[in-house]
């Protein structure tokens, strides 16, 4: 007899609300400034990354980067402590400008996670995700 | 003839007037068409002008025609609020019934059309009390159904003190009953009121940046019988003072847009177009100014229950935002603990799209219910 291996069902990402036509969301708050690709992110065949490396060198800051996945989540033990992969750039660590703004970038990125809902996201000058909207 | 429809030779002479100008808008028998002489002057809530002070705007209507046609070329030659990008940012035309409350009612107008479109939410559909307006505010300035009244009381008033929704005080035209007494909690302000009088240009780019425009004019005995088309007065017999909502213009047709308040069973279905400068619809012959615009209206209120389309925040301690289908972007009041509540419960609605009924205060997010 011949077992079928099933095979692995890629998530697709959940369908965007939809929002108002001709909506300019930089017109409105919070302002969302131009120069992001717009380029339309898929979920990669990938490996489950590796957790980042604490004492790497902070990557280049990339201003806004619109429309990507955010496919894991890591953290470790300090208050300011979550990082999360995001598919096609790789780990990108949230600010940890404040306690509480950590905690709401998590949340905001866990929801992200666990329902496939694009991102656009805001890095600092030291290549961290600064503002996230979902 | 029939005695009792004495409109009928009147709505006959006007459309005689009109063939022999070539048909420039249609009359017909409206429901303005069939009310007294007495009941439709009830229905013009501006003092009507003196002869002397129309007599000085002589070159008037030219002169403000001009301007309308040359204004900033950066603006549209054609803007319509019922049709942005497909949307409308006008709310339903209402009927001021047998009162000269037309003031509150161009008022409240451009304050509902302000709010949806500087927030670029046309489903906010708010409906405020003009009741309210008249019948308590303008009331104690001493205005009455008689009297009439002048915009720029009542926009001040819409910005000192507010206007409660329709639900909390139904408009009626007698002026009975009172606002609820929970009305300070439910209340719409103006904010920035600009006087635009006799500045067809500023009009325009008023109408088209913020929302429409409360305007006063002079009502002449053929406006009653206006069916479609672009409105020119025929006769110099003048009736009285109107206000009314502007929400557009059209430089080919050389006219703006405006939006009635006596019912859909006038005009093409509650709303007209009238040629530039014409009836003085952009200075009316009165010392005072008489055409006001709001550049933003605030909102303390529950709004029904919607979804939450997108949510936001940064690094920065409690500074969450949620973008709310019917309402736009607010910004989740209190605390970084309080913020940390509220974005817990609104990515679970985010996520299962669960409506989200929320109390608004200014930009504010104060209070948030998620239910099945």
């Amino acid at each position: 007899m011949t077992t079928t291996v099933p095979r692995r069902v890629r998530k697709s990402p959940a369908a965007t609300p939809e929002l108002p036509v001709g909506l300019d969301i930089a017109s409105i708050m919070p302002p969302i400034p131009p120069g992001a690709d717009g380029v339309s992110a898929t979920v990669a065949e990938i490996a489950a990354p590796r957790p980042p490396s604490l004492d790497s060198a902070a990557p280049q800051a990339a201003g806004w980067v619109n429309n990507r996945m955010i496919t894991h989540l890591w953290s470790y033990d300090s208050s300011t402590g979550v990082w999360v992969w995001v598919d096609g750039v790789g780990w990108k660590r949230l600010s940890p400008a404040s306690e509480s703004g950590h905690t709401h970038l998590t949340a905001l990125a866990t929801m992200a996670t666990h329902d496939n809902l694009p991102v656009d996201y805001h890095e600092d000058a030291s290549g961290r995700i600064d503002q996230l909207l979902v | 003839m029939s005695p009792d429809r004495p409109h009928t030779s009147e709505v006959a002479a006007v459309r005689e007037t009109l063939s022999q100008q070539g048909h420039p808008w249609q009359a017909a028998e409206t429901r303005m068409s069939r009310l007294s002489a007495e009941w439709r002057a009830a229905r013009l809530g501006v003092p009507a002008p003196s002869a002397a002070e129309i007599a000085a705007r002589e070159g008037q209507p030219e002169a403000m025609a001009a301007a309308a046609q040359s204004a900033d070329i950066a603006l549209p030659a054609k803007f319509d609020l019922r049709d942005v990008g497909g949307r409308t940012y006008v709310t339903g035309v209402r009927d001021q019934g047998g009162c000269g409350s037309c003031v509150a009612f161009g008022t409240v107008a451009a304050m509902e059309s302000t709010a949806a479109f500087t927030r670029s939410a046309p489903g906010l559909s708010l409906d405020l009390s003009e009741a309210h307006l008249f019948h308590v505010h303008a009331k104690a300035r001493g205005y009455t159904c008689g009297s009439g009244s002048w915009p720029d009381d009542l926009f001040a008033d819409t910005a000192a003190i507010g206007v409660t929704f329709e639900d909390y005080f139904p408009y009626n035209d007698a002026g009975t009953g009172a606002p609820n007494a929970d009305w300070p909690n439910r209340l719409a302000k103006s904010v920035d009121v600009t006087d635009l009088t006799a500045n067809p240009a500023a009009i325009k780019a008023h109408i088209s940046t913020y929302g429409a425009v409360a305007t006063c004019f002079v009502v002449y005995d053929d406006f009653f019988h206006y069916r479609s088309g672009v409105y020119r007065h025929t006769t110099s017999s003048v009736a009285g003072g109107h206000c009314v909502a502007l929400i557009g213009w059209d430089d080919a047709a050389g006219c703006w847009i405006g939006k009635n308040s006596w019912g859909t069973g006038w005009g093409d279905g509650g709303y007209f177009r009238i040629a530039y400068g014409d009836s003085f619809i952009e200075d009316y012959p009165e010392p005072r100014p008489t055409v006001f615009g709001v550049k933003s209206v605030t909102i303390k209120a529950w709004l029904p229950a919607q979804r939450a389309l997108r949510l936001f925040a940064t690094a920065n301690d409690a500074n969450g935002w949620a973008y709310l289908q019917n309402f736009g972007w607010a910004h989740l009041a209190g605390g970084p603990a309080t913020t940390t509540n509220k974005l817990a419960e609104l990515t679970h609605a985010r996520a299962s799209g669960h409506l989200v009924t929320p109390y608004i205060n200014g930009t504010e997010l104060s209070t948030v219910l998620v239910a099945d």
